[in-house]
């Protein structure tokens, strides 16, 4: 049964987008906020909003029962958890089938089992997806030696038993790998009572790269091509593209399939991405997570692929098929984008909440704005500080990264900071432009380059 | 709906000023109470953190003796959080502190609403059967 009324249990600008979304599907729409939020954007384009508590999330986004509770009560039949707060949460998804909503996601199953690191890597393996090299158990010098010259160097050591960078080694060769068994181990002795040590690959200038997928829950898989999200800063993506360009297209194949066949091998239902680690120096890729949700950067993938996927979650939600086959989806061109934070990045990205006094954003052909600001917005400090994705699409990634350029120096926001300069910087930066970027490139180099002109 | 006024601006200005302060500083902890919430942050060893000290010793007889002198006034009790309106205390009900003034359903469990001081109940904001959201009105109290 198709969803008559959604319940959109996010905020910012995803919870407007999905309200637009099931607008233009002519689906009614209830979006939940809390105290902070009950003049938003998506609150005022919405039907109806309902104040689920207080603007702590954990007292409103975050509580699972207050969000079914409210929805079921608004009499939505559909639920939408965006990105982030309970979206892969298997509690969601089993309270409201427990009370006939259709939620906008995978089944709670599927959400415990790929949120599960090994259960996630023990299905990935089932489905033929290549994994980082290593190898579970290194119990003595010998075998540190042994297992560091099959799996080929540099290789990281640490305790199988504890997690975190505790009795960390990185090894180079042979020699480094039974010098670093015996300080590791010791230390893993020390600390856990156990000097097992766990050996994997090293990748130290990998990439960031991830399948963009949407399944019906039948086994019925399509992907809408790769993203690469390697500008990260602490783990946090900053800037994302469709397609990778540093990838050939032999691999490109082999990585969008093992993405299907990991997402067909659970029955995969709606919108998902299967993240990869890509070591260009060897031209191979690694199975690093699922996310079982839309995700921020879907909007990379939508613009080369031309094709909505939040209206697409919405249909599956509601019991139809993918509305497209693999051969339909037809990728063209390249297409970027940046998450525009309120941070302060000359004070180590400290957050910066407060009202945005001026607003002027920049529009034009392949240039896409999602976002939930506008002149005299408030930015509340509760929540995540991200006010809007900058999207371009253009012929080429060359062509791209000048219409980006040109959107982001006609972007003016006024009464915060935010990190539109430092998107500048990235992305005119010669490392960028030339594509020779690996996740700790932010870190490394751009952001030192900048401490040492400021020293 | 929040208003952000100039007095709202001051105080985020002030509470920035107040973070950068600290970061400068070396400060680590500092004590902030409000209506909103107590925090306690001090400087490193700093004073003993009073939201965690023990509850002061009981009023002595003397003052306990003297009670305090309040106006009856009218006061709204709001829902703490999104739920659906089961049960309120009639109109005429006369309560205590603590007492059950109204009961919200959330999903399969019923959540009471307490009187933060004892009154009379002399109104309904909702019905039983609406939906109550956070802070909305579900009885005014006299007295």
């Amino acid at each position: 049964m198709a969803i008559k009324r959604l319940f959109i249990a996010n905020r910012g600008e995803i919870a407007l987008r999905i309200v637009r979304a099931a607008q233009t599907l002519d689906i009614e729409t209830v979006v939940a906020v809390s105290d902070a939020d009950r003049d938003s954007a998506a609150a005022r384009q919405a039907d109806r909003a309902v104040v689920l508590g207080p603007a702590q999330a954990a007292k409103s986004y975050l509580d699972p029962r207050l969000v079914v509770h409210a929805a079921k009560a608004s009499g939505c039949d559909g639920l939408h958890p965006g990105y982030g707060f309970l979206s892969e949460r298997a509690i969601l998804p089993t309270l409201c089938a427990a009370n006939g909503i259709a939620f906008v996601g995978p089944e709670p199953d599927v959400i415990d089992g790929l949120g599960d690191k090994i259960q996630a890597r023990a299905m990935a393996r089932a489905a033929g997806v290549p994994l980082v090299p290593g190898c579970d158990e290194v119990k003595t010098a010998a075998d540190a030696r042994r297992e560091g010259d099959r799996i080929g160097y540099p290789v990281l050591l640490k305790a199988a038993a504890g997690g975190g960078g505790r009795g960390m080694v990185i090894a180079n060769n042979g020699d480094e790998a039974e010098a670093g068994f015996h300080r590791a181990s010791a230390e893993a002795v020390a600390a856990f009572g156990d000097g097992t040590l766990f050996m994997e690959r090293f990748v130290p200038e990998a990439r960031h790269v991830e399948v963009q997928l949407m399944g019906d829950g039948k086994g019925g898989v399509v992907h809408f091509g790769e993203r690469d999200c390697s500008v990260q800063r602490r783990y946090q993506k900053l800037i994302e593209e469709a397609p990778c360009a540093a990838m050939p297209d032999h691999l490109r194949q082999q990585l969008h399939q093992s993405a299907c066949a990991l997402a067909a091998s659970v029955n995969y239902r709606n919108a998902g991405t299967c993240e990869f680690l890509f070591d260009v120096k060897r031209q191979e890729f690694y199975f690093i997570e699922v996310n079982a949700r839309i995700q921020v950067e879907h909007p990379v993938s939508e613009m080369i692929a031309g094709f909505d996927l939040v209206q697409e979650q919405l249909r599956i939600a509601g019991g139809a098929g993918l509305s497209v086959t693999q051969d339909q989806v037809k990728l063209s061109g390249h297409a970027i984008e940046c998450r525009i934070n309120a941070e302060d990045t000359a004070r180590d990205f400290m957050p910066s909440p407060g009202r945005i006094t001026r607003w002027s954003p920049p529009a034009g052909e392949g240039i896409r704005l999602d976002s939930h600001m506008s002149e005299g917005a408030m930015i509340p400090p509760y929540y995540d500080s991200m006010i809007g994705k900058l999207i371009v699409h253009a012929e080429t990634r060359e062509a791209a990264i000048d219409r980006l350029d040109a959107a982001l120096a006609d972007f003016t926001v006024e009464g915060i900071a935010t990190t539109i300069g430092l998107h500048r910087e990235i992305i005119n930066h010669a490392d960028f432009r030339a594509n020779r970027i690996h996740t700790r490139w932010l870190e490394q180099v751009l952001l030192a380059e900048r401490k040492g002109a400021a020293a | 709906m929040i208003r952000i006024d100039d007095k709202a601006l001051a105080a985020i200005t002030n509470a920035r000023a107040l973070l950068d302060t600290m970061l400068a500083g070396g400060w680590n902890e500092v004590c902030v109470q409000g209506e909103e919430g107590d925090y306690f942050l001090a400087r490193h060893p700093g004073t003993p953190n009073p939201l965690t000290a023990p509850p002061a010793a009981a009023v002595s007889p003397a003052a306990a003796a003297s009670p305090p002198v309040q106006a009856p006034a009218a006061r709204a009790v709001t829902a703490p959080h999104v739920g659906t309106v089961v049960w309120l205390a009639p109109v005429g009900t006369a309560v205590g502190e603590g007492a059950a003034v109204a009961r919200l359903a959330v999903l399969d469990e019923t959540v009471e609403v307490a009187a933060p001081a004892g009154g009379t109940v002399t109104g309904h904001g909702v019905k039983v059967g609406d939906l109550a959201e956070f802070k909305t009105e579900l009885v005014t109290l006299q007295g």
